[in-house]
């Protein structure tokens, strides 16, 4: 039923011409009011205008950029907004606000900037009531999403809030304008929807709208939910640890695990390290904070933690390289070994012009006693180096240099790692002692972890199995020490550079003693040369009869013991000053162990002195042998090495086959056997050196004439009856010294090792240099 | 085009068979008023201009509703719409109301 008109006012003749209100940040849409505040000048001008219109009208158009202050008409958004000024205020600052009410759409045909205000001609722009069932369709469909974002916002806003503002409305549009107005649409967006040419359209965009909105709600809200779950979990733990803590503080009890970390944290941004170690060990450091301080691996990672920040990476002392002083301090601290010395120097010169150069690492063969430890002290101190000692005698385990990995109980960084962190500078001066007596078995050959530590080329990214970071070992001054060459692995022997230091002459000694030995000793018992005398004398009868060595190990124990004994009265209180007088020596050190004269003094034939090395230095030994009448073959006694066997028998078969040379009645072959026996019989001997001796002897017991006692002869013989060059020359001349012979017959070839000798023996000792075994008989056993 | 913005105060009462609506509307021209019924409901719309036109003016702030009004009355019964009288004074609209009979 059509509605029926009581009275009805003139048609609209439709305004086309109105105030423009340019506005920024919104769009407005019909039938939704805005409030709005206006600044502008010519904004507020054109509200002005607008407000003493009779209807208060005034189109509305949102600018494209809101950036722009004075908006051309291409600035603006085509199509805009009749609206009505519902209520205005002005502010205390000026501005303007209003209250604006969307009428209907409008489009844009002029803008008349002319006046202090924009001026819009435009066409309202009507839309058609569509009433289909596509629009019912999608409307409903509208209507269900509102309902559906009403309940995942839940809780954010007014229950149900879309709800009632969408049933008090009837029209399609109205829902439109009305839900974009009121759910955070983006201005091009609502732009979009006001420029929708139908009912449809309109819809659609909403519909779109209001789709992502679900999806991107529904999906925010799991992603809360589950952090919401995280987050509560770790608030939890957080506030239980709180508790605990302030438990802890009410019992006096502090956590000493977060303490620590603290501590840690602060040590680690202070420590100096290298990139890779800074790496590893915040690494490190992460985890340790997650591990519950009761747990095994806890402890692991803190001794690990605490090795990379102990360790030196960057530190390093700063050397001194004055060569002088550098003699000095070796003169200081040792007697004599000028070699040693010169050699020393001249690897510190290397060192001094070229920084970088990788000189061999230098070995120090010797016997014990001779001082080898304490030289590597002193290049220490020349070199104003950190001294650290690693004995490798017995080591047979590479790991024990290389390290274990963590992943093993107990594990353990390597020696090397740990002298270095001992030392707390990476450019110490490492001695490596008794390389010789490196143990090699089925746990791995630690000589050859050796070889890499030692090797310049490589040692500058060394790598323990426990640290597991490459350490540079380029700057560390590596030294070496061993008796004896012979048991050292080729490979790592050609590594270094041997420096011998032979045995010491009874004057050296007497010299270190009076030096070195016996100052230290007085030092020892807070004692000086002006409480207790010992003189050169009584140090020269210890050296030779308290004594036998090549070093001055024991000489310094039997002086410690005088020393000892002597500074006995001072400890009873008595104040005069002893001193140490030759017939006491017996009381005070025992009875005397050694006889130089122990050459024996009546020659017997079949008897000879001969010359031996050994570890200890040189040592003189007896050769003797006997006829066994009725007996058969040669028996050779005293440990003997086969070496040394085979040797006796070159020089037996040598001798039978001269015999008629040598006047020596072959049928003594005939009827007798030969007994060689080398005394002490305890102790093994072996080399070939003896080979002269056992030939003389043997020449001597047959022609039955006596070998001179004061002559000790040393060399190899061959089957032909040569004198072959043996070693340790130097040793045995000493041992010979020492022992008081007068004659020494040796190899020509080994005339050359005399140079080492001091002139004082060599004025002693009467050298008889000989190249075959006839010169040997005839200067042994001929002479008389 | 009509298009609702405000919507006028309005009171409803009978006595006995006769029904009254009255509407708090002033400064409206009646020739801008219109009144329509259909069936149980009547219509009321209309414009309401301001009155104060002269240049130079000034608002300081606005309250009163302008422009396009319109209120919808639903009432029990429908209305015989020959019945409407209407009378405008000193800003009360007053509108009487008769029943239809029923045919």
């Amino acid at each position: 039923m059509p509605e029926t008109p009581v009275q009805t006012p003139p048609a609209e003749t439709g305004l086309r011409i109105l105030p423009l209100l340019p506005i920024k940040e919104i769009v407005v849409l019909p039938h939704v009011e805005y409030p709005i505040v206006v600044g502008r000048s010519r904004s507020m001008a054109a509200v002005e205008t607008a407000l003493s219109s009779e209807d208060k009208l005034l189109i509305v158009f949102t600018q494209r950029d809101s950036s722009v202050d004075l908006p051309g008409q291409d600035d603006l958004h085509p199509v805009g907004t009749r609206s009505l000024i519902r209520r205005m205020e002005r502010l205390p600052n000026g501005a303007i606000s209003l209250s604006l009410r969307g009428l209907d759409r409008v489009i844009l045909r002029d803008l008349d900037k002319g006046q202090n205000f924009l001026q819009g001609k435009f066409d309202v722009l009507t839309m058609a009531e569509e009433r289909n069932s596509q629009v019912e369709a999608l409307h409903r469909e509208v209507l269900e999403q509102a309902s559906e974002l009403d309940k995942l916002m839940e809780g954010n806003w007014p229950k149900g809030m879309l709800s009632q503002i969408i049933h008090a409305q009837a029209s399609p549009l109205d829902h439109v304008y009305t839900l974009c107005s009121v759910l955070k649409v983006s201005k091009e967006q609502q732009q979009e929807i006001l420029e929708a040419t139908t009912v449809f359209d309109a819809l659609r965009l909403v519909h779109e709208y209001l789709n992502h909105e679900i999806q991107v709600l529904s999906l925010q809200k799991e992603i809360a939910s589950q952090t919401a779950q995280n987050i509560t979990k770790d608030q939890r733990r957080h506030l239980l640890r709180r508790q605990m803590e302030q438990i802890q503080k009410e019992l006096g009890e502090s956590n000493p695990q977060q303490a620590e970390m603290e501590e840690w944290r602060e040590q680690l941004e202070q420590a100096d390290l290298p990139d890779a170690a800074a790496d590893v060990a915040q690494r490190e450091l992460d985890r340790l904070e997650r591990l519950p301080p009761e747990a095994q691996e806890y402890q692991l990672a803190r001794t690990y933690l605490e090795l990379i920040l102990d360790l030196p990476w960057n530190r390093s002392t700063e050397h001194t390289l004055d060569l002088t002083e550098a003699r000095k301090i070796l003169d200081e601290d040792h007697f004599d070994l000028k070699e040693v010395k010169d050699r020393i120097i001249e690897n510190l010169a290397m060192y001094k012009l070229n920084p970088k150069s990788r000189g061999a690492i230098l070995c120090f063969v010797g016997g014990p006693g001779v001082g080898k430890t304490s030289l590597g002290a002193s290049i220490a101190r020349a070199l104003g180096r950190k001294f650290e000692r690693i004995s490798l005698g017995g080591l047979h385990d590479e790991a024990e240099l290389r390290g274990h990995r963590r992943t093993y109980i107990g594990a353990m960084p390597g020696r090397v790692i740990q002298a270095i962190k001992r030392t707390g500078v990476n450019n110490p001066l490492i001695m490596l002692d008794e390389v010789d007596k490196l143990g090699r078995d089925y746990r791995g050959d630690p000589s050859a972890a050796l070889m890499e530590i030692l090797d310049p080329s490589q040692n500058d990214k060394f790598r323990d199995n426990y640290l597991d970071i490459d350490f540079d070992l380029s700057n560390v001054f590596f030294l070496t020490t061993a008796n004896t060459l012979d048991t050292i692995p080729r490979p790592l022997l050609d590594r270094m550079e041997v420096l011998r230091l032979s045995g010491y002459t009874e004057e050296e000694k007497v010299q270190i003693a009076k030096r070195y030995l016996l100052p230290r000793q007085l030092k020892e018992v807070n004692l000086d040369e002006n409480r207790i005398a010992i003189s050169d004398e009584i140090l020269r009868h210890v050296v030779r009869r308290y004594t036998r060595e090549a070093g001055v190990r024991e000489l310094e124990r039997q002086i410690a013991r005088l020393v000892r004994k002597s500074a006995l009265p001072f400890a009873e209180g008595k104040h005069e000053k002893v001193t140490v007088e030759l017939d006491r020596i017996i009381d005070l050190l025992g009875s005397e162990r050694f006889f130089i004269e122990n050459m024996r003094k009546v020659p017997v034939p079949g008897v000879v002195t001969g010359l031996a090395w050994t570890e200890a230095g040189g040592d003189i030994l007896f050769i003797e042998t006997v006829l066994i009448p009725e007996g058969k073959g040669l028996i050779l006694t005293g440990q003997l090495g086969d070496v040394m066997k085979e040797s006796a028998q070159a020089a037996q078969s040598y001798i039978r086959s001269q015999a008629e040379k040598l006047n020596i009645p072959t049928s003594v072959f005939k009827d007798n056997g030969v007994h060689i026996h080398i005394p002490a019989g305890a102790i093994p001997k072996d080399g070939p050196s003896a080979g002269v001796t056992i030939a003389t002897s043997l020449v001597s017991l047959f022609c039955g004439k006596p070998v001179r006692s004061d002559t000790a002869m040393t060399g190899e013989i061959t089957l032909a009856g040569l004198v072959m060059p043996v070693g340790g020359i130097k040793e045995k001349i000493l041992a010979a010294h020492r022992a008081g012979l007068k004659r020494i017959i040796l190899p020509n070839d080994n005339l050359k090792d005399l140079t080492e000798i001091d002139d004082a023996i060599k004025k002693d000792i009467e050298f008889i240099p000989v190249t075959h075994l006839n010169e040997v008989f005839e200067a042994g056993v001929g002479g008389e | 085009m009509p298009i609702s913005v405000w919507h006028p105060s309005t009171d409803v009462f009978h006595c006995d068979e006769k029904w009254f609506v009255k509407m708090e509307l002033a400064g409206v021209q009646p020739d801008e008023l219109s009144i329509r019924s259909s069936e149980g409901t009547l219509l009321v719309s209309g414009c309401r201009r301001d009155i104060v036109r002269q240049d130079n003016l000034n608002y300081h702030s606005l309250e009163i509703n302008y422009c396009q009004f319109e209120r919808r009355v639903m009432l029990p019964f429908t209305i015989d719409s020959s019945s409407i009288r209407w009378d405008y004074s000193n800003g009360m609209l007053l509108i009487e109301l008769g029943r239809a009979t029923e045919a």
